[in-house]
């Protein structure tokens, strides 16, 4: 039917050009971002029916009926564009990317392109160009502020850039909720999103709620992240890029300048303190008398060398990458020096894309390599010293750092191996230690290496069913060390209290590998000029199996022989590992008239070896449906004013068991952590067991998620004005979660079926594209804003609140009728004015024993707002983002500094005696009455912020609210004719870019970033915990290059 | 085509009806063993030795209360332990698990003790290991008691059945010191006809007693006799069908070296030091592991202005001495403002020659002077037949020859022939609180709970001053802790039945 169709209309083309005075045409048509030839561009003679396609090489030919024809040239994903030919006989086209989306392509389920209008779920795509803008280092930092729903959180600011991702708020109160990564096509876990080279990355489409669940399985039920790599184009092109960033401290904790070192206005020249005298400019003793007679001294006045410990880092990066038909190859290797001293990590990959075709069967192999060497400081290992030594306050680097009294310059104790005052047995302080020694002395270094490989086999057996095969296997290799050098203490140090630091090594190997294998076939039939039918039938089969083995010395004879032979006492030491496997049958089938109405009904059966036999097989259905209106209605399509108007509905259900294997039952074991086996056994030949702390429901089942969303996608005033809406509505029931309960059951946790909470909100995205033109160039205006609100609805029979990481005194709970989360926290007795009650002699407030429930943890809003400005060849784009209405807790770290005396809330008062605002006191004639207090001063005033004001988590919980410049970049294209003279370069970019250069916070956040969580490793759900394990945020600018061969 | 998707289908059907049930099968726990797999002998070595570890290293607040210790100069004020303001986090680690993959070296609460010790009686009972059924209903009987000596009503009867009480009720601390006198009578019973050949593994894994059942029987009798003297000023008249039971048994009570301790083979490596020795005195690698407890005053002059050389084995000498006071502590609760003040180095530590002996020694649970002074306050009232005042001074002298006090016994005796009220005990008016005195004397460090609960029970010291912190606002030594956050948290309704707890005056049902 086919082919006498077209030979139909080569007879037909042939009329035409009898007809007319025909001519050919030629030229080559290119994108116009990155020059690159574009081949299947479609071309059509506008009024006609006649068209040709661009070849491989991006060249055409068209015969043309005379100079008044004009060609249409349309391609999925660019601005179609129409040109006049004239009298010309070359046209060559540039297409620019369609930023309107129109007709944008989104990559969904096992990578199948489909039209954005098509689809009935919220989707965006965010290419390449968006990523890189500003030069992140990772893909998630790339994607930050850009998509509304999409909430990601740096966490800290190591040579990592550890973030955090969540995809319309939480769908597990204890589990997982990141989404799904989706790499060329193949599931992968999202933790490898960190080892990607953006610069491969051909775009990323965000798949926002769980309707992708039926093709991808469980795991996409909190969205997932599609990440597409660049394959071949047409014509060699070879990419070399730099990058060169420097980072900087942006904010830090409050301090006050005002007193020093000492106690109780005293100075005390081996005090960690800073409750000493005000200073006076005097000179004064730092520390003791060396045992030789030498005495360090120092002018008594506030210096900012707290500030200076950390360095200036650094991020070299540099990429090269060939592309050729089918064939990509890239070499990355990036350098990243942190701002803590001595951190570094070096990350290198390669990455190999490469495809053949062959009649109908067609081959494409996806390679990627990636080796990250890092050296860091091992904070754990000195919060161990710590804490053998009893003295766990000072826990974390910034702990010791802000712990240095203004008075003392901290950078004098740089050469800690030879000055005399900064060796470890001299340090002035008699309560911390020197910083320069710490980072040197507990140390991590590791090598990861990541393998992930897929192979895709096609088979088009007709032209409306395709076949596919696709195993894959991604794999991760950490070896690494922990390890502390040790100092022997000397006499002079042991008499001032200091201890030995033992010499120790642990040797951890970890290894995971998945492997993946998936067939299905995919059917696209047009039954008719206005129904086409779609359907997907397939089966996915994954095993993931993990072992990791740590083996450790605690006490090495030799310093600095790292070797678990060089030791007195045992090794300690564990083995554990796992495995599970998933099967999955699954199916949808979708059917659209006209394309302007679309529905598409999805169905999964998931197997899986977690769960008891019985339980271990669930199904889950979803349908989804879109209408564009403006095709759909004629009187719309006349519309001036409203280009473009799609409704989209879906609703489906999601099953899971994301829990790690062995959770069916209660263990037993001779009780051991990183360190050892705390426990002592066994002892020799005498083995003691202890029953774990959590119990397990042997006959758990798997817990199900139902969502709603409605949007809608509006475009105006010829789609130079763009709104997207979504509502999202998701019940979360059955929930899989550790429950606390009493310890008098036996047990800390019970693992069972629980909990219920609602998920909901409103994701909101607006597009100027243009939203000023001028001669030259443009002003684009982007904005995306998220609203999301959750509320727990039950817990379990008898209990309404559950402990999200186990912190009681200021930390995460799961409340009934309060959203997901809220911080609970220790405040003072207040009296039921609110007033705090102080005692009626000393003026010092109390501890209330019940803590109270403060503000919620997780955003209520983000928004993301993106004006950048196009000026012949010079783009300036910026982002800022904000997010608010939530609270976070500096209780760890700001009890710190209000324990030393340096924070600024300490001399807020200069030391004075003061009334505690908004308090009273109990009326002794009247018990139980309370009376304002005007006169009753706090009686020490070292005392109660050393005391009370430490201990009341309340003090140091703040709004979290901040508005961000998260990128701002300047970048410059050199114009094709400055490169015409010469064959060699095709083109050259630069650009200028700074990220999270500013972070603007409420005056009551007086500690650091509020977006940092200390916790999160431990505790993966738990947001807003700042302790003094966290060093500073950091902003990064710089610039790049990038040449094209 | 439709041969195309039938083998499709059929493919699908294969391997989904293939993968079923063996391809699953794989979620037995291959790094763990689970509860069928343990024996009752693998989980006693961990009970006794948690159990001794917890009393002797967990009462260090008991010690500061009762004037045994105070804060070293090296640090600040240390509140809610000197202005006695206990809160709902305060010593929480007594109920609740300290146990965290973060933590150098957590502590073991009573409950996750106990824990074990009941899966053990359970195991033991499924193959009638009755030995070893025997032994967790005596570790039983201490657990559950320390835990009422701290918090009064505790969850006890539903205790450990998660299954059918996640949210445990608290039981009456009287009803609970009831029935653990019922599990030492159950105890005696089983331990009589106790057959090691059928306790497998008891002489190994009893890291006390290698499975001799007539020493268990008098640890049983000497902790009768013990919960029946916490309720010596509530019983009114002498528990007499109790102490029969004892007298019944035969075996008697721990004698004169005949303290219970335990060794699963203490040595000097990382977390297998002798726990007293690792906590208050050096760690494994000889560095020194404790700055903050030091002698206090109190018990220092108590001791020296009575020529009680005990002094030198429950503290050590100051390493480094100022102006000559080898021994020196530091007066409770005093915040010292002078920054020239003594430091840790310059004064005593805890852990004196007589009980940090050598870092493998065996770690004392019940020690024989303790029963010593048991059974002479025993005779003393009259519950049991026996000359009270030989017992006392054979309690006294028992406390020498423990400390390892060099010619133990005549050192003692001279202690005990010196014309001081605090030895005399024919001058003596009340001749209880006179006994119980010398008991505290003889358990510095050793047993700080003891000194809590006598304090709590009789007033013992009487001269005890009370802290010198400048924030403790008119408070006195608290007469219980209160009930732990978590408790708050996950187990609201029951906790909140027991109404609102003051540390200060909601006393435990013995402290009348």
């Amino acid at each position: 039917m086919r082919r006498l169709l077209s030979s139909l209309s080569v007879a037909l083309l042939w009329t035409t050009i009898v007809l007319a005075q025909e001519r050919t045409v030629t030229g080559t048509i290119t994108a116009k971002e990155d020059g690159l030839s574009l081949p299947g561009v479609s071309i059509k003679i506008k009024g006609a029916a006649t068209g040709t396609q661009t070849g491989a090489d991006g060249q055409y030919s068209i015969q043309v009926p005379g100079n008044n024809t004009v060609l249409v040239f349309t391609y999925i994903g660019f601005a179609s564009q129409e040109v006049n030919v004239g009298a010309r006989s070359v046209v060559n086209v540039e297409l620019t990317t369609d930023a309107t989306q129109l007709g944008e392509v989104v990559v969904t389920a096992l990578g199948i392109s489909r039209q954005k209008k098509e689809i009935g779920y919220a989707t965006t795509t965010v290419s390449n160009e968006a990523l890189t803008q500003a030069n992140a280092v990772n893909v998630a930092n790339g994607l930050q502020g850009k998509v509304s729903g999409l909430n990601i959180t740096t966490v800290g600011s190591g040579v990592f850039e550890d973030v955090a991702i969540t995809m319309r708020g939480l769908r597990s109160l204890t589990g997982n909720n990141d989404p799904l990564l989706v790499l060329d096509g193949v599931p992968t876990q999202l933790s490898y999103l960190s080892s990607l080279n953006p610069n491969d990355i051909e775009n990323v489409s965000i798949l926002k709620g769980s309707s992708s669940a039926g093709i991808y399985g469980p795991d996409a039920r909190n969205g997932v992240i599609v990440v597409t790599t660049k394959k071949g184009t047409d014509q060699p092109v070879i990419t070399y890029s730099n990058s060169t960033q420097l980072s900087s401290v942006s904010f830090f904790p409050k301090l006050q300048t005002q007193f020093g070192q000492g106690g109780y206005g005293e100075y005390i020249p081996y005090e960690n303190w800073s409750w000493g005298p005000a200073f006076n400019g005097s000179t004064v003793n730092i520390g003791e008398e060396l045992p030789n007679g030498n005495q360090q001294t120092a002018i008594y006045s506030p210096t900012d060398e707290r500030r200076d410990f950390f360095n200036t880092g650094t991020t070299i990066q540099n990429d090269l990458s060939f592309s050729v038909n089918n064939f990509y190859l890239s070499v990355q290797d990036a350098l990243v020096k942190g701002i803590v001293p001595d951190d570094q990590n070096r990350r290198t990959g390669i990455r190999l894309n490469s495809g053949r075709e062959y009649g109908k069967f067609k081959a494409n192999v996806n390679l990627n390599y990636i080796q990250n060497n890092y050296k860091l400081f091992n904070d754990d290992g000195m919060s161990d010293f710590f804490t053998a030594q009893s003295t766990g306050g000072n826990d974390g680097l910034m702990s010791q750092i802000f712990n240095t009294p203004a008075n003392v310059s901290l950078s004098k104790y740089k050469d800690f191996e030879n000055d005399e005052f900064s060796q470890y047995s001299n340090y002035y302080n008699r309560y911390g230690i020197n910083p320069y020694f710490a980072i040197d002395n507990w140390r991590n270094e590791g090598k990861r290496q990541d393998l992930m490989a897929n192979l895709q086999l096609d088979f088009k057996a007709f032209d409306w069913l395709n076949f596919t095969y696709r195993p894959a296997l991604t794999s991760r290799t950490i070896g690494e060390r922990f390890f502390s050098r040790g100092e022997i203490a000397n006499q002079f140090a042991l008499h001032r209290d200091f201890t030995t630091v033992p010499g120790n090594i642990t040797e951890r190997n970890y290894n995971l590998t998945r492997l993946s294998s998936e067939l299905f076939a995919n059917l696209n039939k047009e039954i008719n000029e206005d129904f086409t039918i779609e359907g997907i039938l397939g089966t996915y089969v994954r095993q993931t199996a993990s072992r990791e083995t740590r083996v450790g010395a605690s006490n090495l004879v030799v310093p600095d022989v790292f070797n678990i032979g060089n030791r007195t006492g045992n090794l300690s030491g564990s083995s554990p590992e796992s495995k599970s496997r998933l099967f999955s049958i699954y199916g949808s089938a979708s059917a659209s008239y006209k394309g302007w109405a679309n529905i598409e009904i999805t169905g999964r059966n998931d197997w899986t070896s977690v769960l008891s036999l019985n339980n271990n097989s669930f199904f889950y259905p979803g349908v989804s449906g879109s209408l564009v209106l403006t095709d759909a209605i004629e009187s719309l399509k006349e519309s001036n004013i409203l280009s473009y108007l799609k409704l989209r509905a879906a609703w489906n259900k999601t099953g899971n068991a994301d829990i790690n294997p062995y959770q069916l039952a209660a263990t037993f074991s001779q009780p051991n952590n990183d360190q050892g086996n705390w426990t002592g056994f066994p002892y020799g030949s005498l083995p003691g067991y202890s029953a774990g702390n959590t119990t397990y429901d042997a006959d758990l089942k798997p817990e199900f998620i139902e969502s709603k969303e409605f949007g809608i996608e509006s475009s105006f005033f010829g789609n130079r004005l763009n709104i997207e809406a979504t509502y999202f509505h998701q019940n979360n029931t059955n929930q899989i979660i550790s429950v606390s309960v009493s310890d008098a059951t036996g047990y800390n946790f019970a693992n069972l079926n629980a909990a219920s909470f609602i998920n909901k909100g409103v994701e909101l995205d607006l597009r100027l594209t243009p939203l000023y033109k001028f001669r030259g160039g443009n002003i684009q205006f982007r904005a995306n804003a998220t609203y999301n609100d959750s509320e727990i609805t039950s817990i379990y029979p008898g209990l309404d609140q559950l402990s999200i990481g186990g912190y009681v005194a200021s930390g995460n709970y799961a409340i009934v009728g309060k959203p997901a989360f809220v911080i609970k926290a220790s405040d003072y007795a207040r009296d039921d004015q609110g007033r705090i009650i102080v005692d009626r002699f000393s003026g010092y407030p109390s501890e209330d024993p019940n803590t109270k429930v403060f503000g919620r943890t997780l955003p209520l809003w983000i928004v993301g707002l993106n004006p950048s400005i196009n000026f012949k060849g010079f783009n300036l784009s910026s982002l800022f983002e904000y997010k608010g209405g939530h609270e976070v807790s500096f209780f760890a770290m700001g009890g710190d500094m209000a324990w030393t005396g340096v924070s600024a809330a300490t001399a807020r008062n200069n030391r004075e005696r003061f009334v505690i605002p908004n308090s009273s006191y109990e009326d002794p004639a009247n018990p139980g009455q309370y009376i304002e207090n005007t006169n009753i001063t706090v009686s020490n005033v070292n005392d109660f912020y050393t005391g009370v004001y430490h201990d009341v988590a309340s003090n140091f919980i703040t709004s979290a609210a901040a508005w961000r410049l998260r990128e701002l970049s300047l970048s410059y294209d050199i114009p094709p004719k400055f490169l015409a003279k010469q064959k060699i370069v095709k083109g050259i970019s630069l650009a200028l870019t700074g990220r999270n250069l500013f972070v603007w916070v409420p005056k009551t956040n007086e500690f650091t970033d509020p977006d940092f969580n200390s916790v999160r490793d431990d505790y993966n759900n738990t947001f807003g915990i700042v302790n003094s394990q966290s060093n500073p945020p950091v902003r990064m600018y710089g610039g790049n290059i990038v040449v094209r061969f | 085509m439709k041969k195309v998707i039938y083998s499709f289908l059929a493919f699908l059907l294969i391997i989904s009806t293939g993968c079923k049930k063996d391809f699953f099968d794989i979620n037995e726990n291959p790094n763990s063993p689970t509860a069928d797999a343990i024996t009752p002998d693998l989980i006693l070595p961990m009970v006794l030795h948690q159990t001794a570890k917890k009393m002797a290293t967990s009462y260090d607040f008991a010690a500061h209360w009762t004037g045994y210790w105070a804060r070293s100069g090296t640090y600040g004020p240390s509140n809610p332990l000197e202005n006695y303001d206990v809160t709902t986090t305060y010593e929480k680690d007594e109920w609740v698990n300290g146990n965290s993959s973060t933590v150098y070296n957590p502590t073991v609460s009573w409950y996750n003790i106990l824990k074990d010790n009941d899966v053990m009686e359970k195991r033991a009972q499924e193959t009638d290991q009755t030995f070893y059924v025997a032994i967790a209903k005596v570790i039983k009987s201490i657990g559950f008691m320390y835990l009422v000596d701290e918090y009064n009503n505790v969850p006890y009867s539903e205790a450990f059945d998660l299954e059918n009480a996640i949210q445990p009720k608290y039981d009456k601390g009287q009803d609970i010191y009831n029935d653990l006198l019922v599990q030492l009578d159950e105890a005696v019973i089983l331990l009589a006809d106790a057959d090691i050949i059928v306790n497998t593994g008891i002489e190994n894994a009893d890291i006390m007693f290698s499975g001799d059942a007539i020493m268990w029987k008098k640890l049983a009798n000497t902790q009768r006799l013990k919960l029946l003297l916490r309720q010596s000023e509530i019983l009114g008249a002498a528990p007499t069908a109790e102490l029969a039971k004892i007298t019944a048994d035969g075996s008697g009570f721990l004698l004169a070296g005949e303290t219970a301790e335990v060794n699963p083979g203490y040595t000097q490596a990382e977390y297998q030091l002798n726990p007293f020795y690792d906590t208050y005195l050096k760690n494994f690698a000889g560095s020194l592991s404790d700055d903050f407890n030091r002698a206090n005053n109190y018990v220092l002059n108590k001791l020296r202005s009575n020529n009680d050389i005990r002094y030198q084995y429950y503290f050590s000498e100051a390493q480094t001495p100022l102006g000559g006071n080898t021994y020196f502590g530091f007066n409770f609760g005093f915040v010292d403002t002078d920054p020239n003040q003594p430091k840790a180095g310059n004064s005593s530590n805890v852990a004196g020659p007589g009980l940090a002996k050598s870092a493998i020694q065996p770690q004392w649970l019940f020690t024989s002077m303790e029963s010593l002074f048991l059974q002479a306050e025993a005779m003393q009232r009259g519950w049991i037949t026996g000359d009270a005042k030989a017992t006392f001074q054979d309690a006294v002298r028992e406390s020498y020859s423990w400390l390892g006090v060099a010619d133990a016994e005549t050192a003692a005796n001279t202690y005990l022939a010196q014309n001081l009220p605090i030895v005399d005990y024919d001058g003596a008016t009340d001749k209880i609180r006179f006994i119980v005195m010398q008991k505290y004397l003889s358990l510095v460090g050793i047993n700080n709970f003891e000194a809590w609960v006598d304090y709590r029970r009789l007033g013992v010291p009487t001269d005890l001053p009370l802290s010198l912190s400048p924030s403790r606002n008119g408070r006195g030594v608290p007469v219980r802790l209160l009930y732990p956050q978590e408790e708050y948290s996950f187990n609201s309704a029951n906790v909140a039945a027991e109404g609102t707890i003051n540390a200060q005056t909601s006393k435990v049902f013995w402290d009348k």
